[in-house]
C-alpha cells in the first residue's frame, strides 16, 4: 500500500549545544513502518541521552499504529533498569553519594512520536502524533502553519516540561501524554524539533516571519548539515535560540 | 526580558538561605506538635541542598552552576555551614556536594513501577543541623546577605539574579528590617533584581497562607503584612513550577508563605530554587 502513496523526503539534523561534544537529544525513523520519533533527554538526569535513544528506537519498532504506553514502555524500563543496575554494581559501592543517587533516580526525556498511514486512494497520508513534554511537530501547507503540537504558542514553553522517566511508577505518559491527528497531501511538510528550535519557530510564526522558509532553504542547499549548524550558531550567538541540544527532522510529501 | 539568563558554569547564579536560629525555633511546629520548628527547617534545608546538587551533576562531575550561601541568625549572625565548610560564605555547589558534615543511611519508600512500593536505601547528606539560641536579628542577616551578594554580582554581572530564601518564626529583634530588605532586593544583575522570598513557620496551629497576591489574603497577625511587603513577586520562570505544585499564581503573587507546615517549607524551597531546570553547561 505504501508503494502507491506519494513519496516522502526526509532530512534529519542534530546539533549538540555549544560547548558539548555529544547531544542528549535522540531521533529515529523507519520509512517502511512510516514511524518517526524525537526525544529530548533532560540534562539533569543520569544518562538522559541513552534513555532518549531507547525511547525513539522503541517507538519506531512498534507495529501498532497507536501503541498504548503500557504495551511498550515497561519493557524499555526493564531494559534500562538492568543496564543501570549492572553499571552500578561495577562501581562496587565507591561512588559519591550524588552519583549513586542519580543512578537511582533514573533518566528523563520528552518524547514525540509520529505515525503516517497512507490513504487508500494513494493521494496522501493521515498522521497521528503522540507527545509528552515539549518536543514539537509543526505542519506547513501552502506557506502557512496549519498545525502546532503539543505546544501551540511560544509563550507556553516552560522550564519544566512533562518527561517520561526510566523508573516508571508514575502515570506521566498516560496522564500527560497528548495526541493529535491530521491529514497530509503532496507539498505538505512536517517539522519535528526539540524545544529550543521549536520556541524560535513558533515565535517567528507569531510575527508572520514564516520560519519554515528559512529552514527549508537551509535543508535544500548543497551542504544542509553545515548550513544548519552555521545558521544555528549565529542564532545562538544573537540570543535568538537558546543554547541547547537541537534536533530537526523534516518530512516532505512529494 | 528579566529573569531569563541562562545558567551555566560560566554564568552561575546564587541561592542564599537565611535561617532564623533564635531560641523560639526550638518550640514545636503549630500544625505538627511532634516536631520542633528548627528540625523541620533543617530537614528542608538539607533536602533542598541535596536536590540542588543533583541538578548540577553532569556525568561524573558536579558543574558549578550554583553558588550557595547559608546564613543563620540567632545569638549570632554567621555562616551556617558546618564541618569542613564552616565559616565559608558562598560555596560553589561542587564543594557543597563533596563536603557535607556527614552522610546518613536512610530507607525510603519508593514506587516500584508495578503499582506497589519498595523500600530502598539512600545516602542522605547532612549539611545543616538544627539549633536555636538568642533573639531574631533579621535586619543584620539581611545586611550580611547584601554584602555576600554585592560581591557575587560584581563577579557575575550577567547572572540569573540571586535568590534569597529567608525562613523565620517571628519579628525581627533588631529594629525594622524593611529598609534592609529593600536594599537587598534592589541589588541587581543585568537580568533583574535579587529575589527575596520569605517563609514564616508558626507555633500556632493555623492554616498556611501560601503565595498570596494581595495583602487582604493575610491572617490578622502583626508580622504578616511586613513579611509580605518584603517579599519579591514570583518571576514568570517560577510560575509553572508553582502551578505544578497546585498553587494559584497571579502576576502579583509573592514568594511568601505564612504559617508554613513541613510540606510547605519543602515546597517553598523547591519553588524558590526552580530557576531554569534546563540549565546548560
Amino acid at each position: 500500500m505504501a508503494d502507491q502513496a506519494p513519496p516522502l523526503w526526509v532530512r534529519l539534523v542534530r546539533v549538540p549545544r555549544a560547548g558539548a561534544d555529544e547531544t542528549q537529544d535522540a531521533a529515529d525513523f523507519d520509512l517502511d513502518r512510516l514511524r518517526f520519533a524525537v526525544a529530548d533527554g533532560a540534562t539533569e538526569s543520569w544518562n538522559a541521552g541513552p534513555w532518549a535513544r531507547l525511547l525513539v528506537e522503541g517507538y519506531v519498532e512498534q507495529d501498532d499504529p497507536v501503541p498504548a504506553w503500557s504495551t511498550w514502555l515497561p519493557l524499555l524500563r526493564d531494559v534500562w533498569q538492568i543496564r543501570t543496575d549492572d553499571e552500578l554494581a561495577a562501581t562496587q559501592g565507591k561512588l559519591d553519594w550524588f552519583l549513586e543517587e542519580r543512578y537511582q533516580l533514573g533518566a528523563y526525556a520528552t518524547f514525540l512520536g509520529l505515525f503516517l498511514r497512507p490513504d487508500h486512494d494513494g493521494l496522501g497520508y493521515s498522521w497521528l502524533a503522540l507527545a509528552v513534554g515539549d518536543s514539537c511537530l509543526f505542519q506547513v501547507r501552502d506557506d502557512a502553519l496549519v498545525a502546532a503540537f503539543p505546544v501551540e504558542r511560544s509563550a507556553d514553553f516552560t522550564s519544566v516540561p512533562w518527561l517520561i522517566g526510566s523508573r516508571g511508577g508514575d502515570d506521566v505518559p498516560t496522564a500527560h501524554g497528548l495526541s493529535l491527528a491530521g491529514r497530509l497531501v503532496p507539498g505538505d511538510r512536517l517539522w519535528l524539533m526539540t524545544d529550543a528550535l521549536a520556541c524560535w519557530f513558533l515565535a517567528a510564526a507569531e510575527r508572520d516571519d514564516s520560519p519554515w522558509r528559512r529552514l527549508q532553504a537551509l535543508l535544500d542547499g548543497d551542504e544542509p548539515v553545515r548550513a544548519f549548524e552555521e545558521w544555528l550558531d549565529e542564532r545562538r550567538a544573537a540570543g535568538e535560540i537558546r543554547n541547547d541540544d537541537t534536533t530537526l527532522l523534516a518530512i516532505t510529501v512529494r | 526580558m528579566p529573569y531569563s539568563a541562562q545558567i551555566s558554569q560560566n554564568n552561575p547564579t546564587c541561592f542564599l538561605f537565611l535561617v532564623d536560629t533564635s531560641k523560639s525555633m526550638l518550640s514545636p511546629l503549630g500544625n505538627d506538635r511532634t516536631r520542633r520548628k528548627a528540625d523541620a527547617v533543617a530537614e528542608a534545608i538539607n533536602k533542598t541542598l541535596y536536590a540542588l546538587v543533583l541538578r548540577c551533576v553532569d556525568k561524573q562531575a558536579v558543574l558549578n552552576r550554583f553558588h550557595v550561601g547559608l546564613i543563620t541568625y540567632g545569638r549570632f549572625v554567621q555562616s551556617g555551614w558546618g564541618g569542613a565548610l564552616a565559616n565559608r560564605d558562598l560555596v560553589p555547589i561542587a564543594d557543597v556536594a563533596r563536603t557535607p558534615i556527614r552522610v546518613e543511611q536512610r530507607s525510603e519508600l519508593v514506587e516500584d513501577g508495578r503499582g506497589g512500593r519498595a523500600e530502598r536505601q539512600i545516602r542522605f547528606p547532612i549539611w545543616f543541623e538544627a539549633h536555636g539560641e538568642g533573639k531574631t536579628p533579621m535586619t543584620a542577616a539581611f545586611e550580611q546577605a547584601e554584602l555576600f551578594l554585592a560581591g557575587f554580582l560584581a563577579e557575575h554581572p550577567y547572572c540569573f539574579p540571586p535568590v534569597v530564601c529567608n525562613i523565620t518564626d517571628g519579628d525581627a529583634s533588631d529594629g525594622d528590617p524593611e529598609a534592609a530588605a529593600t536594599r537587598l532586593r534592589r541589588l541587581s544583575s543585568e537580568d533583574g533584581e535579587v529575589l527575596l522570598f520569605n517563609l514564616h513557620v508558626s507555633t500556632q496551629n493555623e492554616r498556611p497562607v501560601e503565595y498570596p497576591a494581595h495583602e487582604d489574603q493575610l491572617p490578622p497577625n502583626p508580622f504578616a503584612p511586613k513579611l509580605f511587603r518584603m517579599s519579591s513577586y514570583l518571576p514568570p520562570v517560577m510560575h509553572q513550577p508553582a502551578r505544578q505544585a497546585k498553587i494559584d499564581v497571579a502576576p502579583t503573587t509573592r514568594g511568601f508563605v505564612f504559617n508554613a507546615d513541613i510540606a510547605s517549607v519543602v515546597r517553598f524551597l523547591d519553588i524558590g530554587t526552580r530557576v531554569d531546570s534546563r540549565t546548560q553547561g
